[in-house]
């Protein structure tokens, strides 16, 4: 209450706000269904609209949905149907591009970081639009990949090689090499078509620059191929409109690209084909598999990566004013810290969820180490990171730790107003809207003689400010222990920290806290937490936000995250089982042939 | 533009390349794409590969180019509006560097984005989608990716640069439609950072990297001549494999995914063609120089930067590449830091700095004549490069115009966009369709009706542009 007066503002004026946004997040989740219709011109007759579309959704919906608190699964009669939005193909973000020549063609290039970059309007990186630029960009880096392996057969394939470099021995080695390769670069059978459309592309590679030429345009020829290009996704054979089953194949694709950001390996590939991803069971065992396989670092480190928006780290500058020692190394050790946490929380800590969010370990190598002001000792031989066990009362978990802390900061101050956004967005799932369009956003100067807080305060004198910032900051303030470097204080200056706060509209996260620590513990407890790491893991494995259609899938996940005691690896395999992971709408198909339109 | 005719263009461009490769056969083709490369070789640029045709048909009349020129975060209207009257102005401080040109300038001051009272998206938002294609941003179709993102997603319409490259497209096949040259527009891909759109929700990004723009017109430096050649017959036969393998997949497809694949298709067929389209290389045409050290994500490089991109733009339309390009300086929200004029100072934390705060009002002002200093620069170089009649340039046929997202950064107002036309565009009987050397005043006019008129310009049959409630019809009084 005490935040609450300070702000100005009542309890009915927080609910008020809270029915607003309540209905804002309705509207949002049925955009999809606004943009078909003729926009209507003033947005408030929009929602008016958009309301009036999702109603009916959400009433078929509801059997299923449930609140909160509702307990295990009742509703099974009306989850026993599968459903899934309808969606079209997408094409390889640029991780999954890189990742996936990386382990195809082993000769360590990374052309994607130059592509033009993927869309990431769902907070999420998908493969959007393909533009003239990009689609000039794929050809570009297929020639000169397929040169780099030309240059180096041995490297891609020891056969290959080993070939013969003319004659028809030579043909007949590099068909081989082929029908190997397209199947793990097309993650999928090869048929004969495109295996002799191959090889007539080698025989005019050949005609302008010998077997090498011949390489490297049937090399090229395959990264540019839409099915290397694009996410393959099967039809379940059913009329259409109606929703069924992936076949196992396209499981296997979607299973390593969420797990290994990269494509199926053979043995995966043969699970496939014999049928072992046909079913349930058969899927989840394969994903069990999956994470236990060095490469399932990639996809969690991907996923924090893009959840918590860490190539943020890339461009970090700090005032050497204010961080004593700052240098730009210390971007690199911030994102290597992060990461090894996330590892430590996957693996030592079994992916609890609790530790995710308490956890006072922090990973440091001697740069970071130097820069926390901690002692940097016995450092793990491998990695060249000291374990640094830090008080438990200054430090629980991510959103505590040192990566966040300084991401989450100005150059030469803390931020506890992005600190507080990003907990509204990025752990409670929360839509917020921009702030109105002619204020003032810049931070207020450092003033001898005021704390950070005192400082920002001015969003409580201003009713519209105020508005949101209930909202953020008094989350916000909850990180004032931590400095722009992520570094814990008890005093700014000379004065002392009040790191007091509260959570307004977080369900059952809120209430008064004094500190992060309070508030991760909070968190950690949290239904709303939960819920929504669960949404974040659910947009990254299916590459969409979740819509009215995957209430069923959604609700199953939480289940299982709760069912497992909030294991993070248990949330993970509990995905490759919903609808949303393995089904597809089936769509309409007009009689078409090739070469219009 | 409606997508049925984006289409028909695709369309028409497909079946002009059935026709050619007809016509010559494949083989011919090959080797006249060999020979081009050749033939090119003998110019003063050892880097060939965007001057890989043999040129297309010439043109008979003047050319028509457009060049978009952005910049962000909004100007200060005291120092940018000139005084005086519409042909006996004195430029103030922002303009200033402009007077050497002031005879091939069109002031246009308060002009209003009138079409941003329409839908989602905050300021800086709806100035970036909105500029130049007027029409409200799409509401999202999810949750936005940024902190504090309203639900948009998308502009909903297709950019007045677009259209006319578009329209240009229709009667001849270039390299490029249209290049989108970008200076520290940053890593991210939303309504922010992209002001150019094919078609709604197809937002074209920006190359920000000097060096990668001028591998893609000229060629690879780093390759030589010999091994560039076998590439770019590599090229064709790698293209002409994947326009095939498109064909084959999309017949099994549903209708959605088969929509999407079409798109890209469309693309590999395009660059199929213009591997023999690219324009008559004029005899001005030479690859620029480049720095090949620059380091093209450092803000304090700005001006190096920018400078490189209008050396690769005029060569572009030198060697008639294209005749449509933009250049983006940095993105709405443009938060550079502006070492480059000895501030150390982001710009767009300056703009919003209130108008009592007379140092940061100042330095706005500063990097607002910056700006001014290399748009000075960049018609400089377009003037610098004879053509057509003589004492003509290519500034007497390439339309400039300078855009902002805002009209003042500290009040995110949309109204009073700071436009400048400078250089023109050639009528039917090869004069000057626009009447220099003036500032124009406007009240209560929308910049639709000033993308109307210059669609008209360039010969597109075009009544009104975007947003019909904003758009009342052509601009008067710009010729």
């Amino acid at each position: 209450m005490q935040v609450l007066h300070a702000l100005g503002v009542t309890r009915a004026g927080v609910r008020e706000m809270s029915r607003r946004r309540r209905a804002r997040k309705v509207g949002i989740m049925e955009a999809r269904h606004v943009t078909q219709l003729r926009a209507p011109t003033d947005r408030w007759a929009r929602r008016a609209i958009t309301t009036l579309i999702a109603a009916p959704l959400a009433l078929t919906a509801v059997a299923c949905t449930g609140e909160l608190d509702a307990g295990p699964i009742t509703a099974g009669a009306a989850c026993a149907t599968p459903d899934v939005p309808l969606e079209p193909i997408g094409r390889l973000t640029r991780v999954e591009y890189d990742y996936t020549v990386r382990d195809l063609l082993h000769v360590g290039t990374s052309p994607a970081p130059g592509f033009a970059a993927d869309d990431g309007t769902t907070g999420f990186e998908v493969g959007g639009t393909v533009s003239p630029l990009l689609a000039e960009q794929y050809v570009d880096a297929a020639l000169a990949l397929g040169e780099r392996a030309a240059d180096d057969p041995a490297a891609v394939d020891a056969a290959l090689g080993r070939c013969p470099t003319s004659g028809s021995e030579a043909e007949a080695c590099v068909e081989d090499f082929l029908e190997r390769f397209t199947r793990l670069a097309f993650r999928a059978p090869t048929d004969r078509v495109e295996i002799d459309a191959l090889m007539a592309l080698y025989r005019e590679g050949v005609a302008i620059e010998g077997h090498r030429g011949g390489l490297t345009a049937a090399i090229a020829g395959v990264l540019s191929s839409p099915r290397f290009l694009y996410h393959r996704e099967s039809e379940p054979a059913l009329d259409a409109g109606a929703v069924g089953a992936l076949d196992g194949t396209t499981v296997a694709s979607r299973l390593s690209y969420f797990f290994w950001r990269s494509m199926p390996d053979e043995a995966l590939l043969d699970d496939a084909e014999e049928g072992m991803l046909d079913e349930p069971e058969g899927i989840e065992s394969a994903a069990r598999r999956m994470i236990e396989d060095p490469r399932f670092e990639r996809g969690t480190h991907d996923f924090v990566r893009q959840w918590l928006g860490l190539d943020g780290l890339s461009r970090l500058t700090k005032d050497d004013a204010i961080v004593p020692g700052w240098q730009t190394e210390l971007r690199a050790s911030l994102r290597t810290s992060m990461d090894a946490f996330v590892d430590h929380v996957m693996t030592e800590e079994e992916g609890s969820f609790e530790a995710l969010m308490t956890s006072n370990v922090v990973f440091a190598d001697e740069a970071l180490a130097g820069a926390l002001g901690e002692t940097f000792t016995s450092p793990d031989p491998e990695t060249g990171l000291a374990r640094l066990t830090l008080p438990a009362s200054e430090r629980a978990g991510l959103l505590t730790q040192p990566a966040l802390m300084a991401l989450l900061a100005k150059p030469n101050q803390s931020d506890p107003i992005h600190r507080g956004v990003f907990v509204r967005t990025r752990v409670l799932c929360d839509v917020l809207e921009a702030p109105p369009a002619d204020v003032d956003l810049t931070p207020p100067d450092l003033a001898p003689g005021l704390t950070t807080r005192q400082r920002f305060d001015m969003h409580r004198t201003e009713p519209r400010c105020a508005a949101c910032h209930t909202l953020i900051d008094p989350i916000g303030y909850g990180f004032e222990h931590y400095d722009a470097m992520g570094v814990f204080r008890t005093h700014e200056g000379e004065l002392s920290i009040d790191a007091r706060g509260e959570v307004f509209d977080g369900e059952d996260a809120n209430g008064a806290f004094d500190g992060a620590v309070e508030l991760s513990e909070r968190l950690a407890q949290s239904r709303v937490a939960q819920r929504c790491m669960a949404r974040q893991v659910f947009r990254f494995a299916v590459g969409r936000i979740e819509q009215n259609r995957d209430t069923c899938s959604t609700r199953v996940l939480d289940h299982a995250f709760s069912r497992s005691d909030l294991d993070l690896r248990e949330l993970m395999i509990a995905i490759v089982r919903t609808d949303a992971f393995r089904m597809r709408r089936v769509q309409e198909h007009d009689p078409v042939t090739g070469s219009e339109p | 533009m409606t997508r049925a005719k984006i289409d028909r263009a695709d369309q028409v461009r497909a079946e002009r390349a059935r026709d050619v490769e007809r016509s010559l056969g494949r083989r011919e083709l090959l080797r006249r794409a060999g020979l081009g490369s050749l033939a090119a070789a003998t110019l003063a640029t050892p880097f060939v590969r965007g001057l890989g045709g043999r040129g297309a048909a010439q043109d008979m009349n003047a050319p028509k180019r457009l060049l978009v020129f952005f910049t962000p975060n909004g100007t200060i209207r005291e120092e940018w509006s000139p005084d005086g009257g519409e042909t006996d102005f004195t430029f103030r401080r922002i303009l200033a560097p402009l007077e050497r040109h002031r005879d091939q300038l069109l002031i246009l001051d308060g002009l209003d984005m009138s079409s941003t009272n329409e839908g989602p998206g905050d300021g800086h938002q709806k100035g970036m989608g909105h500029v130049l294609t007027g029409v409200e941003l799409l509401p999202g179709d999810t949750m936005g990716g940024c902190d504090t993102c309203p639900p948009v997603s998308w502009s909903g319409g297709l950019s007045i640069d677009q259209l006319i490259a578009q329209h240009l497209a229709e009667t001849t096949v270039r390299r490029f439609d249209s290049i989108e040259a970008g200076v520290l527009c940053g890593d991210a891909e939303n309504v922010w950072t992209r002001m150019c759109y094919r078609a709604p929700s197809d937002p074209l990004p920006p190359e920000s990297n000097p060096g990668a723009l001028f591998a893609r017109l000229f060629g690879d430096p780093s390759v030589d001549l010999e091994a560039t050649r076998r590439r770019e017959l590599l090229r064709l036969r790698v293209l002409d494999h994947d326009r095939r393998d498109f064909e084959r997949l999309r017949v099994a497809l549903g209708r959605e995914d088969r929509e999407r694949l079409d798109r890209h298709l469309a693309l590999v067929r395009s660059m199929e063609t213009r591997l023999e389209a690219s324009g008559a290389v004029g005899e001005h045409c030479a690859a620029p120089t480049l720095d090949g050290m620059l380091d093209w994500n450092a803000d304090a490089n700005v001006s190096q930067i920018l400078d490189a991109q209008i050396d690769n733009v005029t060569m572009a339309f030198a060697c008639d590449l294209t005749r449509v390009a933009s250049i983006q300086c940095t993105n709405s929200v443009g938060n550079i830091r502006f070492d480059a004029i000895g501030l150390t100072d982001r710009h767009h934390d300056l703009s919003h700095e209130g108008d009592s705060n007379a140092e940061a009002i100042d330095k706005i002002v500063r990097i607002n004549v910056f700006y001014a200093e290399r748009f000075a620069h960049l018609l400089d170089r377009l003037s610098s490069v004879p053509e057509g009649d003589e004492g003509q340039t290519m500034l007497d046929h390439t339309l400039v115009v300078w855009v902002n997202e805002l009209g003042r950064g500290n009040s995110h107002t949309l109204n009073d966009i700071p436009f400048v036309l400078a250089g023109n565009v050639p009528d039917e009987m090869g004069r000057p369709t626009f009447r220099t050397g003036r500032v124009l005043r406007f009240e209560e006019r929308t910049h639709n009706d000033l993308w109307t008129r210059l669609a008209q310009a360039f010969g597109a049959s075009v009544e009104r542009f975007g947003d019909p409630r904003h758009s009342g019809g052509p601009l008067e009084g710009l010729s």
